[in-house]
């Protein structure tokens, strides 16, 4: 059985209440989406109570997640990454802690390029040969967004070029992607 | 275009859909395009092929070991089936000093149109500026309420905001928590009007200034008979003094 079957089944077994499946669930995948939640929110503490809501969440919408859709990794990811971004927008002094949140999440390395990390499957390599074809502009916002959860305004104002012009950077570089993966 | 003309286009909203799984959207567009795709399947489906393409790329971010505390508060909130209740457990976002600034920020700029109103309009004379103002919040972090206390006219004003409900058998009370103790101060019972208007006499005012947060509860019809919350805690924000 695959790894997504697996916690596929692990969220089948949730939903009927088991939570032994949730423990099984929580330390196979919790090491992954907590670092996700690092790396948008730079700080530990935000970051283990957006995981900590999240697999909440999992646990009582385990029910609802459909295998037609996504992979459960997919479906937890999601959880995780709306939950870390909704808690980042309402963040509104987020720009000017920027670096001290960072050196507090101390794990976190800022100069990693996680486009540069190895292991990783099939999907994961052929996203990143698309974000390769991308322009540097467009793959650089789409790293900074994706990985670090820069909205258009800030982007804006870190890379010192015009909203419009981040926007459509944006926009070019996710129709590069949809088109490169299709 | 019109804006339900914009999401009905196919190239537009697919794109959108894209932003908003990437996550450049800013906080009020995110609320709003969130919004939209709760109610349009056809934005859902959408957003799930962009999922589907983009979060591959978590995949290759280094894996980071978090705190056991983690794992020992989510069995704890799940045990105790917090997660179904208003409250969340000790270590949750709602316990959160550093977030709950932050988002009684944002909430306190959403309600500032509201509050300008309330003042402009409720007074003859010179508007009497708040001292202290909290907004509280139902679990989902919807602005329900929002309590100022004046030191000028020696009032605290709770309005009620659109889509807070009142039961007609139920009354909702108001309590005071105070900074050094768990123990809530009732200040009574809201008025079933938009808005409900409790006098502050001196030992009144200084209950204010210790004042830590206020909460409103669900309680039988005049009140809670025991003097301290028997229902559930509908709403709750922390009072931010303003002076």
């Amino acid at each position: 059985m695959s790894k997504r079957d697996v916690f596929a089944e692990l969220l089948s077994r949730c939903a009927d209440g088991d939570q032994a499946a949730l423990e099984e669930l929580y330390h196979a995948c919790s090491s992954k989406l907590y670092a996700t939640c690092l790396f948008l929110l730079k700080n530990k503490a935000l970051a283990e109570d957006v995981l900590q809501d999240s697999f909440v969440k999992i646990w009582s919408r385990a029910g609802s997640y459909n295998s037609d859709k996504g992979s459960a990794m997919t479906w937890m990811t999601s959880v995780v990454r709306h939950r870390a971004l909704d808690v980042l927008r309402s963040n509104v002094n987020q720009l000017e802690q920027g670096s001290e949140a960072v050196a507090s999440a101390g794990n976190v390395d800022d100069g990693q390029d996680p486009l540069l990390l190895a292991d990783i499957s099939a999907s994961t390599a052929a996203i990143l040969r698309c974000m390769e074809q991308l322009k540097e502009e467009q793959r650089q916002c789409i790293v900074l967004a994706y990985y670090f959860g820069y909205s258009h305004d800030e982007l804006s104002i870190n890379l010192a070029k015009p909203l419009g012009t981040v926007k459509a950077w944006i926009r070019r570089g996710i129709k590069r992607i949809r088109e490169c993966l299709e | 275009m019109s804006r339900i003309d914009r999401y009905q286009n196919p190239e537009l909203y697919e794109l959108l859909c894209g932003e908003y799984v990437l996550g450049t959207m800013s906080g009020r567009v995110r609320r709003r395009f969130k919004q939209l795709i709760d109610e349009r399947p056809y934005l859902q489906e959408a957003v799930a092929v962009w999922e589907r393409r983009l979060y591959p790329l978590a995949e290759n971010i280094p894996a980071q070991t978090p705190h056991p505390r983690v794992w020992t508060n989510i069995k704890k909130e799940i045990a105790l089936g917090q997660n179904m209740q208003p409250h969340r457990s000790e270590k949750g976002l709602w316990r959160n000093s550093f977030l709950w600034r932050s988002v009684a920020f944002v909430a306190l700029s959403l309600c500032a149109v509201l509050l300008l109103q309330q003042y402009v309009v409720s007074n003859d004379g010179p508007p009497a500026m708040p001292s202290y103002i909290a907004v509280l919040e139902a679990s989902n972090r919807v602005p329900m309420f929002v309590a100022t206390a004046s030191r000028q006219s020696s009032n605290l004003i709770i309005k009620r905001m659109d889509g807070a409900r009142m039961s007609m058998n139920k009354d909702l009370e108001l309590w005071c928590y105070m900074k050094e103790s768990d123990t809530p101060w009732s200040m009574g019972v809201l008025a079933r009007k938009e808005e409900t208007v409790l006098p502050l006499n001196e030992h009144d005012w200084k209950t204010m200034a210790k004042t830590r947060s206020l909460a409103i509860s669900i309680e039988p019809m005049g009140g809670s008979p025991t003097g301290s919350p028997t229902g559930p805690v509908m709403y709750q924000g922390n009072f931010v003094s303003l002076i």
